[in-house]
């Protein structure tokens, strides 16, 4: 049976409510179970890494503003310290969010986001989960 | 299954950065106007509400991968590929698609937007990507997902209007052609580099490349 749950609107509204609840704190990254980071506003293809080390994520997520013009790839990633990329990382070609769950827990991993092509510069946003976090997509 | 409405976890995700990169002071990278910021930030929410009205629907158990529930979702997505972007924020419908070889979950998603989930019944892992109806609509970008499967190998699944008959993937030593079955491609390649290729009803040529990242 596969292991993914859907993501119940109870679920999302938490998500929504935990992402609010956490830009009351001033840390950064995000504490605990999630890390969220900024991209900055680009134009062309970037890497952007978490900057949080390496941790047991099992999600990586990353997208940008609804109605954005897709891009030719968007990424969101976890590679091994070793460089070896996590199963179930991976792309979506022409979309402009990415949900990654990945095979398991993948500890020891650093997360990122990426995206490729050309077009008007566009905020990206990225989040990693461990499984610990209580409102995840995975 | 992961039918999920990314169109409504991006809004808030980015709803949720937006305040957290303001309270950082870094306002250079949400917005240069706070007022600006919350405004987004506002809309955002109210295309949230939106979406979770929608996504209820979807939420249905009986909308699994069902004979009844494919047969009804193929005809659904393919009118989705027809209808224009405002037709298509009134309607609700979804696609799902068992492939016991790949041990792959297919789902398409079509609220505001259309969106590819995979699902890997063999371990945990899988993916959902999102663009708006418009684009997903066009047959020169379909949504593709490319997704690692461990062991240096890399699974593709392309969701494709109607009147493609198949995707050619070429990889680095080697190109295969992979059978479109109700809109529906997907194999399992070794990983690298990958160039996908395919000819829509028109006769035209498509292709999409890979990079590195």
């Amino acid at each position: 049976m596969p292991s993914h749950r859907s993501p119940s609107p109870a679920r999302v509204l938490a998500v929504l409510g935990a992402i609010l609840a956490s830009s009351l704190a001033l840390a950064y990254p995000a504490r605990g179970d999630v890390d969220q980071w900024g991209c900055g506003s680009y134009g062309s293809a970037q890497t952007c890494w978490a900057g949080t080390g390496y941790r047991g994520y099992n999600e990586v997520n990353s997208g940008t503003w609804a109605g954005t013009p897709p891009r030719s790839e968007w990424c969101a990633k976890a590679q091994g310290s070793g460089g070896t990329i996590k199963a179930g990382s991976g792309c979506n070609l022409n979309a402009v969010t990415r949900i990654s769950c990945l095979d398991n827990v993948s500890p020891n991993s650093a997360a990122y986001a990426y995206w490729a092509g050309s077009g008007s510069t566009l905020d990206v946003f990225a989040e990693a989960r461990t499984p610990s976090s209580p409102s995840g997509h995975c | 299954m992961l039918p999920s409405t990314m169109r409504g976890w991006a809004a808030v995700v980015s709803a949720g950065a937006v305040a957290v990169l303001g309270a950082l002071g870094l306002a250079s990278i949400a917005s240069s106007d706070d007022g600006q910021a919350v405004g987004r930030a506002a809309a955002l929410s109210e295309t949230r509400a939106d979406t979770l009205q929608r996504y209820a629907v979807l939420q249905d158990p009986s909308r699994r991968a069902t004979g009844e529930t494919v047969a009804k979702a193929q005809s659904a997505l393919a009118q989705a590929f027809h209808i224009t972007p405002a037709e298509s924020a009134r309607a609700v419908v979804a696609t799902a698609r068992e492939d016991a070889a790949a041990r792959v979950t297919v789902t398409g998603l079509q609220a505001n937007g259309v969106c590819l989930s995979v699902s890997d019944h063999g371990s945990d892992s899988g993916s959902v990507g999102c663009t708006d109806t418009a684009y997903a609509g066009d047959a020169a970008h379909p949504l593709i997902a490319v997704d690692s499967v461990g062991e240096g190998r890399t699974r593709v699944t392309a969701l494709l209007v109607d009147g493609i008959s198949s995707l050619t993937v070429t990889g680095q030593d080697d190109a295969r052609d992979v059978r479109v079955s109700d809109n529906v491609a997907t194999a399992v390649v070794d990983s690298g580099p990958l160039t996908l290729s395919w000819t829509d009803q028109d006769g035209a040529e498509h292709r999409v490349s890979t990079t590195a990242g």
